[in-house]
């Protein structure tokens, strides 16, 4: 029996052109173009010469041997991988872990369930701008305020110290976290059978056991996702700081992913080329770090993680 | 049917992609007169706004209404942009021809060739280069443009090939404004003949006759201030006595770095000399020698030697001047003292027109007004702007409680005004610091009739009626020489242009290589790193009572520099 071969529909054809062109140029532009050209940044550098032209030279790997030297050596580049790393504890306790708490309580619609729901997930329809321009006049004057009010202690507002800057960051991160994902787990939530929580139900689990052994397994898929993609934010993550402070975040408080952002921000202000070549290394070198991090996670959560069946 | 709808839907997706590429308006709105020559000017407006570039155009296009600019047209009709955007680090794709910016890197712009040769326009008399149709001269300047400019701006603008791309544009230096009519009505004024109290060392009933001030000089607008830093300090102390605030400054946490950095330029500056802050741009200070940090003990006593700066030992000695770290020393001890601070200081929301308007209305609505405000030159036209002026001065009490004043600065750290009196001390010292530049777009290379319009009117603005109805409308100068008839300015633009015409001008930047190796390093706009210790601003770098000016200045002398 022969096969009808399909005639070629050019107006079809025409149809899926059009809807497609645009975003295959664009990616081919912005994204494989741009990163072409990070890439070999990295293995370049800018400087004036005698005649104050200015020259590109290649120098091979010497711009990621200086990254890897500053990972280790440079005391700001250590305090910025150790804050990297707090600000994603912050967002792996609260963005994943007490997010899928709350995610559960609003699953079960308990007690001011959609209260929750609403200031849970209003950073993220609201300006982030806004919850932080609010956030940081109600920490300079509300919260003492009302600390003095009720305490009768007084305390400093956002900008009393580095300290106290950071600890309401960290606070405005976990608030933030805790809502991130919650639409994600509750639909996923809602998703898993009726019948298989009713007969747990009916078997006398109660509710810690019913997410452990049902809920978690049902939404691990989900909630693996979010973990593996949560560590990139070591390497990119801001942890707000930009909404805070612009360009200006005290040193003690910088990220890796906050300060390659500054630094190209301020390289772009400054029509200074020279930094370009460092910052490109800058993120490559961290890709380096990321890709087994990453694939190495995956595998374990997919070796050792709970399954559904 | 179906084959309707996807033809259909085909025609909408295409269009749409037409729609985007017409939604730009590159005539701005304007209504195009096809009799006359068109010209895209823009023009940053923060600060100098733009009614000086409208009275500009305005009347270049009446002096030239009958000059033909291109073959079949009489006249200009002008297309103007006025925002604060930095245009030209988008220049390559901008309509605008004619550009008035600020935050401009020149040695990039020009390695980028984006800004069109004007050499041919520099060492032409005006007179002669601007004429209209019968030969007349519009302009009564005779000098050409270059011999406006200072000979580190020659030396700069020209640095590639000894070709030009640009002009500088307006200067707007770091300034402390102090409320004068505050230091009348308390007595804020150092006495000339002080006993041993605290009190006494100020002015007082039956004591009034004031110090030198930090010119050395009696007799002149500057007569009790404070002739030292620690005159200064013990001023800060007596303001609280008698119930004043003596700083304010903008405390946004986006910001606060960038303000302070205002701080640390203003006195910077006034510690060093003009000629001795230059060496950081010329990288050779010849015979003369820098005293320099060799190291600093744990009282943060530094011990200290001579050396010249050339350019085998510039990054040593550069990093390591005494005046950066008495300067440092001194904004510690600023930063420190949060009852020197107004609350506008450590309030993370506040915005620099919030922080002027409180700094107007302090005297008004705070137990404690704020005596001195750390701030561009450029504030009181912001503020003005924004009508904080006129609101304020609804108040009947206003013009008596405020008189705004530019500080000058002491030029030494210790001591008092006694070790200076009758020596005369160098000029206050402002800097050029935003990095303004006034070019033409290389994208009219390619029209010869559009680049002689572009250059006739670059130089029209460059005329000497141009340059002082600029300071006049605006209340800036520009880094230029020319005059200005102070009749024609209002108070606070007297103020700036007598200051300034006081004061030596820094200008930096410089051709050297190692400057343009180095630029950002070097600039001294709010956002760059002149005061940085590699990644640390300085702010951030002081802040708190736990960190030490020691501890930031030895970082500071490990800066890296490229070679």
């Amino acid at each position: 029996m022969k096969l009808n071969k399909k005639k070629f529909d050019k107006s079809l054809f025409a149809f899926y052109l059009s809807l497609i062109i645009l975003p295959v140029i664009q990616f081919v532009i912005f994204y494989v173009i741009v990163n072409a050209n990070s890439l070999a940044l990295s293995f370049k550098n800018y400087y004036y010469d005698d005649a104050n032209n200015l020259v590109t030279e290649v120098v091979w790997f010497k711009n990621i041997f200086n990254v890897y030297k500053d990972l280790f050596t440079d005391a700001h580049t250590i305090s910025m991988v150790k804050n990297s790393f707090l600000f994603y504890a912050m967002s792996l306790v609260f963005g994943a872990v007490v997010s899928l708490f709350f995610s559960y309580y609003i699953y079960k619609k308990r007690l001011f369930a959609g209260f929750y729901k609403v200031i849970l997930y209003m950073p993220h329809i609201v300006s982030t701008m806004v919850i932080t321009i609010m956030y940081k006049f109600f920490c300079t004057y509300g919260v003492p305020f009302v600390v003095e009010t009720l305490t009768g202690t007084t305390v400093g507002g956002f900008s009393a110290s580095i300290d106290s800057e950071l600890a309401y960051i960290l606070f405005f991160v976990a608030y933030l976290g805790c809502g991130s994902n919650m639409l994600i787990y509750t639909s996923t939530m809602a998703s898993i059978s009726d019948s298989v929580v009713e007969a747990a139900e009916v078997d006398g689990v109660n509710n810690i056991q019913e997410f452990w052994y049902i809920i978690l397994p049902g939404i691990f898929p989900t909630f693996s996702l979010f973990l593996v993609t949560g560590l990139l934010v070591i390497f990119t993550g801001q942890g707000g700081l930009f909404n805070f402070y612009g360009l200006e975040a005290p040193d003690e408080l910088h990220t890796l992913g906050y300060y390659m952002f500054i630094r190209v921000r301020s390289a772009v202000n400054s029509g200074n080329y020279l930094d370009y070549p460092y910052l490109a290394a800058f993120g490559l070198s961290l890709t380096f770090i990321a890709i087994p991090l990453i694939f190495g996670l995956k595998w374990l959560l997919q070796k050792y993680g709970p399954k559904a069946d | 049917m179906k084959k309707l709808f996807k033809s259909l839907f085909t025609c909408l997706l295409a269009s749409t992609m037409v729609f985007t590429g017409v939604a730009c308006n590159p005539s701005n709105g304007v209504k195009i007169d096809e009799t006359k020559s068109q010209l895209h000017v823009f023009n940053y407006n923060g600060g100098v706004g733009s009614v000086w570039i409208t009275k500009a155009q305005n009347d270049f296009a009446k002096a030239f209404e009958n000059y033909s600019f291109e073959e079949g047209k009489k006249g200009v009709q002008f297309i103007p942009e006025n925002a604060k955007t930095a245009e030209l680090q988008t220049v390559a794709n901008s309509n605008n021809e004619v550009i008035f910016c600020e935050i401009a890197n020149y040695p990039s712009l020009v390695d980028s060739n984006v800004l069109l040769d004007i050499t041919d326009i520099m060492d032409v008399p005006l007179n002669e280069f601007l004429v209209d149709e019968n030969g007349q001269p519009v302009t009564s300047d005779s000098e050409s443009i270059i011999d406006k400019m200072y000979e580190d701006s020659v030396d700069y603008y020209s640095y590639k090939a000894g070709k030009f791309y640009a002009l500088p544009h307006y200067s707007i230096f770091s300034s402390i404004t102090y409320n004068k009519a505050i230091f009348e009505k308390k007595g804020l004024y150092f006495a000339k003949n002080p006993g041993s109290t605290t009190e006494s060392k100020f002015i007082q009933r039956g004591n009034m006759d004031k110090s030198c001030g930090p010119d050395g000089v009696y007799g002149t607008t500057d007569d009790g201030l404070p002739a030292t830093w620690e005159e200064m300090f013990a001023l800060c102390d007596y303001m609280l006595t008698r119930d004043v605030t003596p700083f304010i400054w903008c405390g946004n946490t986006s910001g606060r770095a960038g303000y302070f950095n205002y701080l640390l330029n203003c006195i910077y500056l006034n510690l060093a000399g003009a000629e001795q802050a230059r060496y950081n741009y010329s990288f050779d200070s010849g015979a003369n020698e820098v005293t320099i940090v060799e190291s600093i003990d744990s009282n943060g006593n530094a011990t200290t030697k001579k050396e010249v700066v050339n350019s085998t030992n510039f990054d040593k000695v550069l990093n390591s001047e005494l005046a950066k770290y008495e300067t440092i020393k001194i904004a510690d001890k600023i930063l420190d003292a949060s009852a020197w601070q107004h609350k506008e200081c450590t309030n993370g929301t506040a915005s620099m027109l919030s922080t002027q308007q409180a700094f107007i209305r302090s005297t008004s609505l705070d137990d404690k007004p704020a005596a001195m405000l750390v701030e561009g030159s450029y504030w009181y036209n912001e503020a003005d702007d924004a009508g904080y002026i006129d609101d304020a001065a609804y108040d009947p009490d206003y013009y008596d409680n405020n008189d705004y004043q530019l500080l000058p600065l002491p030029r030494i750290y210790g001591g008092s005004f006694k070790d200076i009196e009758n020596v005369e001390q160098h000029k206050t010292v402002v800097s050029d610091q935003n990095d303004t530049v006034a070019c033409i777009n290389a994208k009219v290379a390619g029209n010869p009739d559009k680049v002689k319009l572009a250059k006739m009117f670059l130089a029209y603005c460059y005329s000497k009626e141009k340059l002082a109805e600029f300071t006049e409308i605006t209340r800036v100068t520009r880094s230029l020489k020319y005059d200005v008839n102070t009749a024609n300015l209002d108070h606070w633009g007297k103020i700036v242009w007598d200051f300034t015409s006081a004061s030596d001008l820094l200008l930096p930047y410089s051709s050297n290589r190692l400057y343009l190796s180095n630029r950002v390093m070097l600039s001294m706009h709010i956002s760059n790193n002149f005061w940085n210790a590699g990644t640390t601003k300085c702010f951030n770098g002081l802040r708190g009572n736990d960190k030490k000016a020691s501890d930031f200045f030895n970082r500071y002398m490990t800066r890296e520099w490229s070679k």
